[in-house]
């Protein structure tokens, strides 16, 4: 994201100058408004950033105040926005108030009376001016604009209070809460300070530069002026200046090709004011180590960037983002850290490295899933066997594979590597798969058994499957002991396994049936003797179901979502891939009101006369039907178009006839339509305006 | 070459300039500087407080039988309390590590977003971790809550690792190669054999049965000497345990015996370390164990801001 600038309302600016060219000579003040805080976490500041001027301009539109634009810019220290062309003071406006009822307000000789002068005594006005209206005195206040100035003193601070974050603290004496603590408000209005107090600090007309370079203070006099006096002082105010010299100075270091990933560049683009790239290098014999551990050493730990050669290959380089300080001596600073921390990942290396896979395994037996649930080892089983069974449903064939790489997935949750860095679970049980010998479809899932791809292919198939396997059984075992996610919590991570398994389905055309997978995973429990309540693991999956769909398709109408999920029990919701197909001719067919209508009635007659006991299930002999009823028969039994029928069956009978065996006969040919029509939706649920 | 004495020495020197006092490290294992009664207790309340200290701390999990050169099971932590927080404290912490030579200039240092928590102690924190050339050399924290207690005013602590602060003066990697504790005297010749030693010890020989047992039993006299009633006796002017007979004007005084009770906690939670890096504690067993030290700080804590409610 970058400069944050709304170019609007140019016609709007055109308007204001005009009027005020006309009657006055006012000339429109700019803001420059700046909140100078310790660090802010880097995730935090652009949407800090965004926040800030949305908060302001919204309630200068609240008070009246026009403008012509506004930008906003944010580093780790500090939130500047900039607003133009504002007005010295609101307008003035007029306000009515209605008095007392008119025979109240004056005596028979048309003077006030009491009422009326307590009223206008209140309100500041003189009784002269009270006018009678619709039986009512109402007088008429004229209500003096309040200064620009004055206005901003109260709505910057709540601006800035309105503020939300992941986290808040307090500091100090403080009460009050923000991100970090606040330093310095600069608060300029034109050429004049706007004044007031926050968090105990008080706004003035000064900014300050970068922390270490300049930290003096100085007083700039305008949005152009401060942005210049800030590179002046070794602090670059716009992030998206700061991305583009991180990444050109990366690249033009680099020895070979820096990997450049869009959250590490973010993430240095808000750790530093002054960003600067220099090329570290570490001992050649790290090399030896997975890269997945020099990645994430050198990424995650130090927010350093690797590099590779053109073959891909990582290089024992990289490229750091520095905010100050020496070139030389920096660089010998990163190069300790990382060869420290290598050496660490390496002593665990070494000692995994004595072990096989089928030690970590057995480890296993060590380790407790759930209380109730056995061992991560007893799992490894589970998820074994359930592994070939969502392979074969996916449309893969080697079953040895599968059972294999289920069997081996949680083994390195027991090597020294994965509970030094825990991020790179399965990643290090699929390289110490592969350094083994196992099939390399075998290594490739378990490595990737985290992660769902976004389309399945032959190659990432397994471990999809694996993947789903993982969730079933975490899904079949918690809901099963009635551990289902509440409110805000859901501590084993229930919800974003059923969006797991949903997303997973929509990737193949085969209809994975999960209900009967469920079932499956259950089994796999009992097999070891642990046992689980189905039925309740069925109706926490339908409210879990429901929720992700919701969650999953933001795009899809509620009154959709309701018609799809039917009466929401399981069995309706627990095919995804039928479910979504769906909602989309749910969709498409709300287009069309009259169809929807058309759908309705058999829906809404046969509910009536299910709620009166009255339905009845007759045999249908098609020549006792009526020509239009035979039609609608003939289009159910060989599922033709029903719309027409419908419509045309409606249209020409009287479905409750007074005859009761005709009046069966109707209704037991509406069920079939029911049947077929409840296998798209309930159309009931559809809110056609 | 800067030697690990003067390391501290500097510190102790610097924070005093800045009206901190500088006290002693707990006679007791802790895992951290924050357990020493001077963080634990005395960041709750309204009273100010400002001191610095070294803390030798211990973790038993984090040993690695000497052979990685940084990491040891047991180290030393400097820490720095301030409260309320002052103002200006990110500048009187930049400045100590100016006064340590690292001039910031010619130095790359950074706050990194970095919140901390001990589930153990129910302490939660806001803050950074300083980077310096990348590597972390403090951990910096608004002390939002402790024993689960709201911290009001909130105090600001200052973690150094000063063995690492020390090798990165000096250039030097190891511990146990070359870092100096004084002119004459090796880091490795104070520590080595009781690393050595405590590590096998830690990890192969201790008696997990007779750990579990003495995590039983410290508890159980945590909690009945925070449960003990004491009185502070005006005419004696001495805690006791009988009510006195109230001879003069002023009645006595409901007390807790606090500092026991703590400690009898800190011996938990260091049973409880070794016991880990027996690697004898589950998943489902180790949240117990921790909230049983909770329970045991935080009716501490709680017994400390009792007095300051009146």
């Amino acid at each position: 994201m970058g400069a944050l600038i709304l170019l609007d309302e140019t016609a709007q600016v055109k308007r204001m100058s005009q009027f005020y060219g006309r009657y006055t000579q006012i000339s429109m003040p700019n803001l420059l408004f700046e909140l100078g805080c310790e660090e802010m976490p880097a995730s935090a500041v652009d949407r800090a950033t965004a926040d800030l001027r949305d908060q302001i301009t919204i309630r200068l539109t609240e008070a009246g105040l026009s403008f012509s634009g506004s930008a906003a810019l944010g580093t780790p220290r500090r939130l500047i926005v900039s607003v133009t062309d504002l007005p010295e003071r609101q307008l003035d406006r007029e306000e009515e108030a209605r008095g007392p009822r008119a025979e109240a307000a004056f005596d028979a000789d048309g003077n006030p009376t009491k009422a009326l002068e307590g009223f206008c005594r209140g309100q500041g006005v003189s009784p002269k001016s009270a006018v009678t209206k619709d039986g009512y005195v109402w007088i008429t206040k004229s209500i003096p604009g309040q200064s620009t100035s004055d206005l901003l003193a109260e709505l910057l601070p709540e601006a800035v209070k309105s503020l939300k974050f992941d986290k808040t603290m307090r500091w100090g004496l403080e009460k009050a809460r923000f991100v970090r603590p606040i330093r310095w408000i600069l608060a300029l209005l034109g050429e004049e300070p706007v004044h007031f107090e926050l968090f105990g600090v008080a706004s003035g007309l000064t900014s300050r530069g970068h922390r270490f370079m300049a930290p003096h203070e100085f007083i700039p006099n305008s949005w152009d002026n401060h942005l210049a006096l800030l590179r002046e002082h070794f602090v670059e105010p716009d992030p998206a200046e700061r991305r583009k010299r991180i990444v050109a100075q990366a690249q033009s270091v680099a020895s070979g090709s820096p990997d450049l990933p869009e959250a590490l560049v973010n993430e240095n683009v808000h750790l530093t004011e002054w960003p600067t790239a220099h090329e570290g290098t570490f001992a050649e014999s790290f090399l030896a180590l997975p890269d997945p551990v020099l990645v994430t050493a050198m990424a995650k730990h130090e927010r350093f960037f690797p590099v590779r050669d053109r073959s891909g290959k990582i290089l024992n380089k990289f490229i750091s983002i520095r905010n100050n300080g020496d070139e030389a001596k920096v660089k010998a600073g990163n190069e300790w850290v990382l060869n420290a921390r290598f050496n660490d990942a390496q002593f665990f290396y070494r000692e995994d490295q004595k072990r096989t896979l089928d030690d970590f395994l057995s480890d296993t037996e060590q380790m407790l899933f759930q209380e109730k649930l056995g061992t991560v080892r007893q799992r490894a089983d589970r998820i074994a066997h359930l592994t070939v069974e969502v392979n074969q449903a996916l449309g893969g064939i080697n079953k040895d594979d599968a059972f294999q790489a289920g069997l081996y997935a949680k083994a390195d949750l027991s090597t020294g590597l994965v509970s030094e860095l825990s991020s790179l679970q399965g990643i290090i049980g699929g390289e110490y798969a592969r350094r083994e010998g196992m099939p390399e479809a075998v290594a490739q899932a378990i490595g990737s058994q985290y992660a769902l791809p976004d389309s399945l292919s032959d190659e990432n198939r397994l471990g999809v499957a694996l993947l789903l396997a993982d969730q079933l059984d975490k899904l079949a075992g918690f809901l099963g002991l009635g551990l289902v996610p509440k409110g805000s919590s859901d501590p084993f991570g229930l919800r974003r396994a059923a969006s797991f398994i949903i997303q997973g389905s929509w990737l193949t055309d085969a209809h994975l049936d999960i209900k009967m997978l469920i079932e499956k995973a259950t089994e796999q429990y009992k097999n070891q003797s642990i046992s689980l309540d189905l039925s309740k693991t069925e109706e926490a999956l339908a409210d879990l179901f429901r929720g992700r769909y919701e969650a999953l398709l933001p795009n899809v109408e509620h009154d959709v979502h309701a018609a799809a999920a039917l009466s929401g029990h399981w069995h309706q919701i627990s095919r995804p891939r039928e479910y979504l197909a769906r909602t989309q001719l749910l969709a498409d067919i709300k287009q069309s009101p009259d169809t929807v209508q058309t759908y309705t009635r058999p829906l809404n007659i046969l509910s009536a006369a299910r709620s009166k006991g009255e339905l009845a299930k007759a045999i249908i002999k098609p020549n006792e039907l009526t020509p239009e009823g035979q039609a609608l028969h003939q289009a159910v039994s060989e599922r033709l178009p029903l719309k027409d029928a419908i419509h045309n069956f409606f249209e020409s009978t009287m479905i409750n006839d007074e005859d009761l065996t005709v009046r069966a006969r109707n209704l037991t040919l509406l069920q079939m339509v029911e049947e077929l029509l409840l296998e798209i939706g309930d159309f009931t649920k559809l809110v056609i305006e | 070459m800067m030697t690990f004495q003067n390391l501290i020495r500097t510190l102790d020197d610097y924070w005093s300039s800045q009206g901190c006092a500088v006290l002693e490290s707990y006679d007791s294992e802790v895992g951290a500087g924050t357990m020493h009664p001077a963080t634990t207790l005395r960041s709750l309340g309204p009273e100010p407080w400002n001191v610095a200290y070294v803390q030798a701390s211990r973790r038993p999990a984090d040993g690695r039988y000497t052979l990685n050169p940084q990491r040891s099971q047991r180290y030393f932590q400097y820490q720095v309390i301030m409260k309320p927080s002052p103002e200006n404290i990110v500048d009187l912490y930049m400045g100590s590590l100016d006064a340590l030579g690292f001039d910031s200039k010619n130095n790359d240092i950074r706050l990194v977003e970095d919140d901390w928590e001990s589930q153990a102690a129910g302490a939660a924190g806001v803050g950074w971790e300083v980077w310096l050339n990348g590597t972390e050399v403090s951990q910096f924290t608004f002390f939002q809550q402790m024993g689960g207690i709201d911290c009001d005013p909130v105090c600001a602590e200052i973690t150094y690792g000063p063995e690492r602060l020390c090798l990165m003066i000096n250039g030097q990697d190891s511990f146990w190669d070359g870092l100096m504790w004084s002119d004459d005297m090796t880091y490795r010749t104070a520590e080595f054999e009781a690393e050595m030693q405590n590590n096998l010890y830690n990890f192969e020989v201790a008696d997990t049965s007779l750990l579990r047992n003495l995590f039983d039993l410290y508890e159980a006299e945590s909690k009945r000497v925070i449960a003990t009633e004491v009185h502070f006796d005006p005419s004696r002017k001495i805690l006791a345990l009988d009510k006195a007979e109230t001879q003069g004007e002023i009645a006595p005084i409901s007390e807790a015996l606090i500092y026991p009770a703590l400690d009898l906690a800190l011996k938990c939670s260091h049973i409880f370390n070794l016991l880990d890096a027996r690697g004898a504690v589950s998943v489902t067993e180790r949240a117990k164990y921790i909230n049983r030290i909770r329970a045991r700080i935080r009716a501490c804590c709680l017994a400390y801001v009792e007095k300051f409610k009146a």
